[in-house]
């Protein structure tokens, strides 16, 4: 141990969130540390070659909120990001149709109107509608929350911002927002739609990443996700990345390095060295001491303030809120290495409507049914599928004529009512295969390798706790102030010098980077007072 | 990306520029020739043929037809008559203008109604209580618009209908190339002309006959361009250029109250309620803001304004359609939407829209011009529209 | 000449009267039109057999207002105190009885579980701090959230002072709450299967929710708060129609005039003005006010003219949800049932009570899983009591009825009618019953089936909706029954609604009609 070693912050866990943290911090001059359990970056935005020849992105698969100020900032575009377009939002079904969305608009129109024509004249105006309420909703992403219980000055002028904001928008806009806000995704879209197909594939950005129905209560919000993108100037925000999504960490990383980061992978932290409620620095596993002013942990809440510190720096209430805060993973990931390129019976052969995502979601029905099979604690047996098939894109993932796609899968909750995932591992990769088998027979016999994570793989692999892609579910009383803990939604926490810069701070999960730039601003400020 | 309509056979022919643009989702033609002002003449001197096809059409049959449209529409629907066709804006309950289009009055139990955008789920969502039924035509009926002064000429070789008869925004139903059409004496160029509706599988046969009529006559296709150029002249709006629907904007500034885009004459603020009426009316008492007016810009002042720089003046060939700013001395009171130098006049002109104490006719304005890399004003005037109106457009 | 009135109120319902009550005593001239023969709306007693009379179809006045109670001079009106127990969930084997006291409540859960035992008067004290903080916005009308006048924002203020009286942890822990399900809010604090059921039973009853949804935790808190600020009422002597008779007649006193089998057709409105209303005989009645205790469905979609209501208003209340789930079985007994595990000394009290087969979160959450793809739980949750025991003149001597309210069971059913399967429906409810009580099949002397379908024809319930709108996070509050339009006021001018698709809630409580009034009186001096 030596006490020379000190850096003004250590940023626990090498995730994107971690990196972007670490990367803001050192380009304001802080000297910075970054420690990785694993031995790359990225967390759950990694690429990685589990069969030779082919690259996965293992975990994340595609980028879609990723804040352009951040790529801006850190000048990702030459550390290499490079986004790459999806074409097309293809949904087959088994009766033989399917309802393919374009990013040419009069494309999309006469696909709806194949289906409704009255859905067809609907959809602009959705989409605009949509776009009036991200307006307002986005600033809220990029604020600290406010504490709710008491009111700071600085806090009020943020509020009092809301309100303005709020009553600026049209009634429409506002009764629209009231009830997107709590209404559920199945309910919201049957107010404009009729096609069952088409409320599908639009629903199913509602409950990614939760353990909630599209008919459940509250899913609706997450639709306005998807029209996000568009205020910020980009058309779509939906891409695929080159060389997989660890290009997403890498390039970050390169950042972080380049304005004199460190960053030291295959460096398990073993707990935070805390002294008289300050946090001080960290101990490895390996039994180095790092000291250092701040710490700015991107792990998840749990991991966070359960796994990496003694509960008696706590308060009884603060850690019974940390283990009453719920994670329930409910998602899992199949990796196939494919000798061909799969053949869907309702649009054969290899166009471009597989150049983007193909969902399986032929229904609102379909999908609830696979909600209520996994709630009781079953994975679901017709579950709902996100693929990409990335080298239809990109050939530096696969080789020549051959592909890898990538599946998510909902749902697979984290807890089963009986046996253990280990035991259900491959069951619930051969429910997933014999899914997409109905839509494109010929999958079975083109498969190479496959890999299949369940959320209890994605805990034990990439350290989220209950395998949840979020870091915690993201429910209304899981959002926003209340977000990790309430009265606790600030980045800061009880104890002094120790941030949280993980995607279990608001605005929450996705590969968006908000959470580690908006803890890194305010591990600056607090600096400033110092 | 678009598909072809269904005389897409036909104009692909004939479409020797490769020139196309999409209209509501089909291909449609800029411009036949490399060069589109033969088209123009066309329509001022011969006559011209387009493919309006792409236009969406709606049936509204039922015994309370008349009052549903007099319901939806801002015009008193019950003032046009059986074989009588009437231009038509209708508004959103904001008292915004949503969409124009023209109102064929066949009973007062059967209308069809013509639109720039879809206007299904409008309509059908405002008919509850209505005894009314909606039927969205646009891909049955096929249309043909022949415009200029030989257009009746031509016609009269192919059909006995008596256009003699048929007066401006008439129409008439009748046989053309054994086939039955309606024929319409309506246009968007602002001169004699007429539009030829029928379905869509004999949408060819009466083209081809309608082209082989006016082969004597100097009958030419013409393409959007030439058809532009000719809808200024004669002042005529179009939708998302001079104005946007209310069901497209982004913002509230962007929607506009029929008198603000020079359509208070379709407005029947006397006729029991129709949607957005009451907006309207109170948006009268405060005074509209806004007033759309044809303006002339200085050709004197545009000449001098080149010469400064050493160039002789130059214009486009074709109509612009984009947002250049109109002052009042220095002060911005508007905008110009569209705008071209009308051959025909030797005029350059502009529609714009102006705050309203700015749009009295004869009001000195100035219009943003740029020459040779810098923006220069020029000096405009509110002028009456239309533009160019010549008698046989009505005679 | 048509006849004038200051206020023609729609629908003879509680809500109706109460809010007739309130306007009259305030000097307005009142009058109220009912469509049937008698007053009450969902409160009412008819005969369901020769001999047999029942709460045909709500029999719970346990959440009525305390305040409406008082003000309204009930008390002397043969309308008793609540019973104790307040509940009892019937499992296998064994009872839940929640009696009134949560001590004595404690004792009960002890022998489910000894943890939940200590947890129960913790999770009470808590609720009983919310309903005391709380309370008040529930009789007050809820802030414009689209307009958000000067004084709507003074209110919010308030309530958040008042939110901000409970202390950091518990204000923090509420706000929380208030979005999450039911079962993570319950998981929290309880282990026990029973104890959990029991108490989202009583709380999600009447609306097509499970418990995993988000959102269902507010509804446990809209039940405490409203029982905490009831008159603690019991099933009144001679049924629910008694309260509706009282009601009534509290508003004889003032001269509000309640015109029975008079239904009306229409509401009249002119430019954007409710001017009356047009009655089915074709009479014209002018009002100053016009004020709807029907759901907002009949109201807007129904009784206006559609042209006259904006497409917009139109479309939010189409979407409203109000599919109803409940269905309604009376039967006549000839004679007491047996209950196998009501036994021993308390057996009187026991029989009293209200009985609930909801033996856990899960067995809710499937019973409303049907509803999601059109079917009736095969499963279905059910509630019932025995009123004949409470008032023996409700059935002839020693015979008795009973009075079932069974979920789930949507009023849209996929397949079929309810005309078809309404009995198969009830049969699988006296299968259930039958399990507990043991002789129930063999004394049935007549059954009355009322699906979701039915309640709607007899009820004038759109959809069948007990509460006229499903308790929703996007249905309560300042948002029932749409942003905008909470305040009792409509968008259409000088028409108001004062009935149970208003704030604060379905349930029998008064407070729609008492607030609705306040809200019409205040509007009138301005």
């Amino acid at each position: 141990m030596s006490k020379k070693n000190v850096y003004d912050c250590i940023v626990v866990g090498g995730g994107h969130n971690g990196l972007v943290n670490a990367a803001y911090l050192a380009r304001s001059g802080r000297k910075v540390l970054v420690l990785e359990k694993r031995h790359l970056v990225g967390g759950a935005a990694v690429s990685e070659e589990i069969y030779p020849g082919f690259t996965y992105s293992v975990c994340s698969y595609v980028v879609s909120l990723l804040r352009p100020q951040i790529i801006r900032d850190l000048e990702l575009a030459r550390h290499g990001l490079e986004v790459l377009p999806m074409d097309c939002s293809f949904t087959p079904m088994l009766d033989g149709n399917y309802l393919a969305r374009w990013s040419d608009a009069e494309k999309t129109r006469r696909e709806i109107a194949r289906h409704s024509k009255r859905d067809a004249e609907v959809y602009g105006e959705f989409s605009k509608e949509m776009v009036k309420i991200s307006k307002f909703v986005k600033p809220i992403l990029e604020m600290t929350p406010p504490r709710a219980n008491e009111i700071h000055l600085s806090e009020m002028k943020d509020m009092h911002g809301m309100k303005t904001r709020f009553q600026g928008l049209g009634a429409d806009q506002k009764t629209q927002l009231l009830k997107i806000m709590t209404m559920s995704a199945s309910e919201y879209l049957d107010q404009w739609f009729e096609t069952e197909v088409l409320k599908a594939t639009m629903a199913v950005s509602g409950i990614i990443g939760t353990f909630l129905g599209v008919k459940s209560p509250s899913t609706a919000y997450v639709l306005l996700h998807h029209y996000m993108g568009e205020i910020d100037g980009a058309f779509r925000s939906w891409g695929l990345v080159k060389g997989g999504m660890g290009t997403v960490s890498n390039s970050i990383a390169a950042a972080a390095r380049e304005h004199g980061a460190e960053i030291r992978t295959s460096t398990p932290v073993d707990q935070f060295i805390i002294k008289k409620g300050e946090a001080v620095g960290v101990a490895l596993e390996n039994g180095d001491e790092i000291y250092a002013k701040v710490i700015s942990s991107g792990l998840d809440p749990y991991r966070t303030f359960i796994g990496l510190a003694e509960p008696e720096h706590f308060d009884d209430s603060f850690l019974d809120q940390v283990k009453r805060y719920k994670f329930r993973g409910s998602s899992g990931k199949v990796n196939l290495a494919l000798d061909a390129c799969p053949d869907f019976t309702c649009f054969p052969g290899q166009g471009m409507h597989l150049q983007g995502d193909i969902a399986i979601a032929p229904s609102m029905d379909y999908l609830e049914t696979a909600y209520d099979e996994a709630k009781y604690g079953d994975f679901s047996k017709r579950p709902y599928l996100n693929i990409v098939i990335p080298s239809l894109s990109d050939p530096t993932v696969a080789p020549p004529g051959k592909h890898v796609m990538s599946i998510f899968v909902q749902y697979a909750p984290y807890f089963l009512k009986e046996g253990t995932w280990p035991e259900k591992r491959e069951a619930f990769g051969d429910a997933v295969i014999d899914t997409l088998a109905q839509y494109a027979p010929n999958i079975k016999d083109i498969i190479l390798h496959r890999q299949v994570l369940t959320p209890w793989d994605i805990e034990q692999e990439f350290g989220m706790t209950q395998g949840n892609i979020f870091h915690g579910e993201l429910s209304l009383e899981q959002l926003f102030f209340l977000r990790p803990v309430p009265g606790w939604a600030q980045y800061r926490t009880p104890i002094k010098n120790l941030y949280l810069c993980s995607s279990g701070a608001h605005p929450g999960g996705g590969v968006m980077g908000a959470p580690g730039y908006n803890a890194a601003q305010m591990i600056l400020k607090d600096w400033k007072g110092k | 990306m678009g598909i072809g309509t269904a005389l897409h056979n036909k104009t692909r022919e004939l479409c020797q520029s490769l020139r196309w643009k999409e209209w509501a989702g089909y291909f449609a033609v800029e411009s036949y020739g490399v060069c589109h002002l033969p088209e123009y003449y066309a329509i001022r001197e011969q006559a011209g043929i387009m493919d309006i096809s792409p236009l969406y059409k709606y049936e509204i049959k039922g015994k309370d037809a008349s009052l549903f449209m007099n319901y939806v529409l801002a015009k008193d629907v019950t003032k046009i008559k059986p074989k009588q066709v009437s231009y038509c804006v209708w508004c959103d309950e904001e008292g915004k203008v949503i969409d124009d289009g023209t109102v064929f009055c066949f009973s007062s139990e059967h209308y069809r109604v013509t639109a720039a955008n879809p206007a299904l789920r409008w309509f059908q969502e405002n008919s509850p209580g209505f005894e009314v039924e909606i039927e969205d035509v646009s891909e049955e009926i096929a249309a043909i618009s022949l415009q200029g002064p030989k257009s009746r000429d031509i016609l009269k070789r192919i059909t006995s209908a008596p256009l003699d008869e048929l007066k401006y925004f008439w129409f008439t139903e009748d046989k053309l190339a054994q086939v039955d059409v309606l024929i319409s004496r309506t246009g968007y160029t602002g001169d004699l002309g007429y539009e030829i509706w029928m379905k869509v599988e004999e949408a060819e046969k009466c083209w081809d006959k309608i082209m082989e009529a006016g082969k004597d006559y100097g009958l030419r296709p013409v393409g959007l361009m030439a058809l532009d150029m000719a809808r200024v002249e004669a002042g005529f709006i179009l939708i998302d250029v001079d104005f946007y629907s209310s069901k497209h904007t982004m913002t509230e500034s962007q929607k506009s109250f029929p008198q603000e885009i020079s359509l208070g004459w379709t407005v029947s603020l006397k006729k029991p309620h129709f949607v957005g009426k009451k907006a309207i009316q109170e948006q009268k008492r405060q005074g509209f803001k806004y007033q759309l007016v044809g303006i002339e810009i200085d050709w004197d002042d545009l000449e001098r304004a080149y010469e400064e720089v050493g160039l002789p003046p130059s214009l486009p060939h074709s109509a612009w359609r984009c947002m250049v700013p109109i002052h009042h001395k220095n002060r911005q009171v508007g905008y110009a939407s569209s705008g071209c130098w009308s051959p025909n006049l030797k005029k350059y002109i502009a529609l714009a829209t102006l705050e309203a104490p700015y749009a009295k006719i004869g009001t000195d304005l100035t219009m943003e011009e740029t020459i040779e890399f810098s923006r220069k004003k020029i000096k405009a005037k509110v002028v009456k529209k239309p533009f160019f109106n010549p008698a046989r457009k009505t005679s | 000449m048509a006849e004038k009135y200051d206020v023609a109120i729609i629908g003879a319902g509680h809500n109706g009267l109460i809010a007739a009550y309130y306007l009259a005593k305030a000097g307005k001239k009142v009058v109220v039109f009912e469509k049937k023969e008698n007053v009450g709306g969902r409160c009412v007693t008819e005969e369901i057999t020769e001999g047999f009379r029942s709460s045909v179809c709500l029999d719970d006045i346990s959440l009525f207002s305390k305040k409406v109670f008082q003000d309204l001079g009930l008390k002397n009106k043969g309308i008793s105190a609540a019973t104790d127990p307040l509940a009892i969930s019937l499992l296998p084997g064994k009872a839940l009885i929640q009696w009134r006291s949560p001590q004595k409540f404690a004792q009960e859960i002890a022998t489910f579980s000894e943890k939940d035992a200590k947890e129960y008067p913790k999770y009470h004290e808590f609720m009983d701090k919310v309903a005391k903080n709380l309370g008040i916005a529930c009789a007050k009308t809820p802030p414009d959230i689209l307009n958000l006048p000067h004084s709507d924002l003074v209110d919010l203020g308030k309530y958040w002072l008042k939110l901000r009286k409970m202390g950091k942890r518990d204000m923090l822990e509420f706000l929380r709450a208030a979005s999450m399900s039911a079962r993570d809010f319950l998981d929290e604090w309880f282990e026990s299967d029973a104890l959990k059921g029991l108490l989202a039973a009583k709380a999600l009853m009447g609306n097509a929710l499970g418990p995993y949804s988000p959102g269902t935790a507010a509804t446990l808190f809209l039940q405490h708060i409203l029982s905490y600020h009831s008159a603690s009422l019991g099933h009144p002597q001679g049924g629910m129609g008694k309260l509706s008779e009282a009601l009534e007649q509290a508003g004889q006193t003032y001269k509000v005039e309640v015109r029975k089998e008079n239904e009306v057709q229409e509401i009249l409105i002119e430019e954007g003005v409710v001017k009356g209303v047009l009655l089915q005989d074709g009479t014209e009645i002018h009002s100053q006010v016009v004020a709807s205790s029907l759901d907002p469905k009949t109201t807007f979609l129904k009784l206006c003219s559609p042209p006259k209501v904006s497409l917009k208003l139109r479309n939010l209340v189409k979407n409203v949800k109000s599919q109803g789930v409940s269905t309604k079985i009376n039967l006549a007994l000839k004679e007491l049932p047996h209950i196998a595990l009501v036994q021993g000394a308390e057996k009187e009290a026991l029989l009293s009570a209200r009985y609930f087969i909801a033996p856990s979160l899960e067995y809710l959450e499937k019973a409303f899983d049907a509803t999601k793809y059109g079917r009736y739980s095969e499963n279905p949750v059910i509630q019932f009591i025995l009123p004949s025991f409470i008032d023996p003149s409700l059935a002839p001597k020693n015979k008795h009825v009973l009075s079932i309210t069974a979920q789930c069971t949507p009023f849209r059913l996929r397949e079929g009618s309810w005309a078809e399967h309404q009995d198969k429906f009830a049969d699988i409810v006296l299968e259930k019953l039958g399990v507990f009580l043991p002789n129930l099949k063999d004394i049935i002397e007549h059954r009355q089936v009322l699906s979701p379908s039915d309640l709607e024809a007899n009820f004038s319930l759109n959809e069948g909706h007990i509460y006229h709108l499903d308790h929703t996070m996007d249905q309560l509050f300042l948002m029932r029954p749409i942003p905008g339009s909470a305040q009792y006021r409509t968008p259409l001018d000088n028409l108001y609604l004062c009935g149970a698709g208003t704030h604060p809630a379905g349930m029998v409580n008064g407070l729609a009609g008492h607030n609705a009034a306040q809200k019409i009186l205040k509007d009138w001096k301005g």
